[in-house]
């Protein structure tokens, strides 16, 4: 029972934001549907090399965020979530993603203009090849 | 931060082997329902510990609690709930096939499981009528695993579980402990110097150097906290960085961190990106709670 979650020591982020985000974004994007039955603590906790400690508060914190709930003696699971926060999750995902190439080409001296060019330019493409057959 | 009730408590044990070797003073408490891993070098008192534990040895000063009780509440009581896997396989020869030994130690054990032990004998292809003489050290290994395994207790202490087992007998090894994990209230007590044990297996980490604690921590804190970092240029004074350890490198350079959080966000108030970020080996960690007790050691 093991799900697309993959989490590094060598990464900056510490391992509890890691997993915790990943696991919301398997939830937000409708990978992992309601009624879901997640891995127990400890096996979760063996497959990605992290402490049962770490599982539990990601566990515990999407609890109260209302993506998980979980039943005494059977585990936790994949709770029903609202369009509202579907909604939320998307323009955070999309505004985030952006923000996070927009302060790369400042890095790179790229100027406003030209990021706007690029932006345009994408979106014109992907446009276009949508309207293409495959 | 330890919340639930405790498995083992030593209470400023101590024992003494002449001038030789101190094992102690020693404080720990290992909480009921997490995996501790104990790692230290050769001579640590890792085993010393664990005798301690079986009551093998008997504590000069202080008290070994095991669920709440001394051993002088009752020894059988407490023996029948843990499982011991020590250095080395320890078989009275009078025993002849690995069957000989489950029948005596299912008498003695509460929990004995005669299902639990005839799936471990498959996992580990081994079968009842095994013969113990010229059997290798790995294969020994397995036995003891699936005595400690098939008794069912409570609290499993293993001490270098996987030495002489092969790379596949290990994984198994890794496999049978997160298993047994995975029941309500058990705890395991893990002597190792393997870093893919501790990685996988450990909710806590303790350091233990010339029969001293050197360092508890949450594995994930050590994970998260200890890392080195790729820069392109020095801060002014890299060794005030936080938690600064050391530094290699003529550009780029790379400094190692037993506080990555403060070090990384001083770098970013000093404009210096970091290019990459690379978790510590658990033996660099070892290396350095070492050097700060010997350099701790000589102050004082």
């Amino acid at each position: 029972m093991r799900i697309p979650i993959h989490v590094s020591s060598d990464s900056a982020e510490p391992l509890y934001s890691q997993i915790k985000e990943q696991l919301r974004a398997l939830i937000l994007s409708g990978h992992l549907k309601e009624g879901y039955l997640l891995p127990s603590n400890r096996e979760f906790a063996a497959d990605l090399a992290c402490s049962v400690i770490t599982i539990r508060r990601v566990y515990q914190d999407l609890e109260k965020e209302g993506l998980l709930r979980s039943r005494q003696g059977t585990g936790t699971f994949v709770a029903k979530v609202g369009s509202e926060e579907l909604e939320q999750y998307r323009y955070k995902a999309v505004h985030d993603a952006l923000q996070e190439a927009i302060e790369l080409a400042y890095r790179v001296q790229c100027p406003p203009e030209e990021i706007r060019a690029i932006v345009e330019q994408l979106i014109q493409l992907l446009e276009k090849s949508k309207g293409e057959p495959k | 931060m330890r919340t639930g009730s405790e498995a083992v408590i030593l209470q400023s044990v101590e024992k003494h082997y002449g001038d030789e070797f101190a094992f102690g003073p020693m404080e720990l408490a290992v909480e009921e329902g997490m995996v501790t891993a104990i790692v230290g070098p050769n001579g640590s008192g890792k085993s010393t510990m664990f005798r301690l534990l079986m009551n093998l040895l008997q504590p000069d000063e202080g008290e070994v609690r095991i669920f709440g009780s001394t051993y002088s509440e009752g020894e059988t009581a407490i023996k029948g709930r843990i499982g011991y896997v020590p250095e080395l396989s320890d078989y009275d020869m009078a025993a002849r096939r690995v069957g000989d030994i489950a029948a005596f130690l299912s008498l003695w054990y509460p929990h004995w499981s005669e299902a639990e032990y005839k799936r471990l004998l498959d996992a580990f292809g081994l079968k009842d009528s095994s013969k113990l003489k010229g059997m290798s050290k790995g294969t020994l290994r397995k036995v003891d695993l699936i005595m400690a395994l098939a008794a069912q207790p409570h609290l499993l202490l293993l001490d270098e579980p996987s030495s002489g087992l092969d790379p596949l007998a290990s994984g198994q090894l890794i496999d049978e402990v997160k298993r047994f994990m995975d029941q309500e209230g058990r705890t395991v007590l893990l002597a190792t110097h393997i870093q893919e044990e501790v990685w996988k297996l450990a909710d806590y980490v303790a350091f233990l150097y010339e029969g001293r604690l050197i360092g508890t921590y949450e594995k994930d804190e050590l994970k998260d906290g200890w890392k080195a970092v790729w820069i392109e240029r020095l801060p002014e004074r890299p060794e005030e960085l936080p938690g600064f350890i050391g530094l290699e490198g003529e550009g780029p350079y790379r400094i190692a961190t037993r506080d990555y959080a403060s070090a990384a966000s001083r770098l970013k108030e000093e404009g210096i990106r970091i290019l990459q970020t690379e978790a510590l080996e658990l033996n660099a960690i070892l290396a350095q709670l070492i050097r700060e007790r010997r350099n701790a050691a000589r102050k004082s």
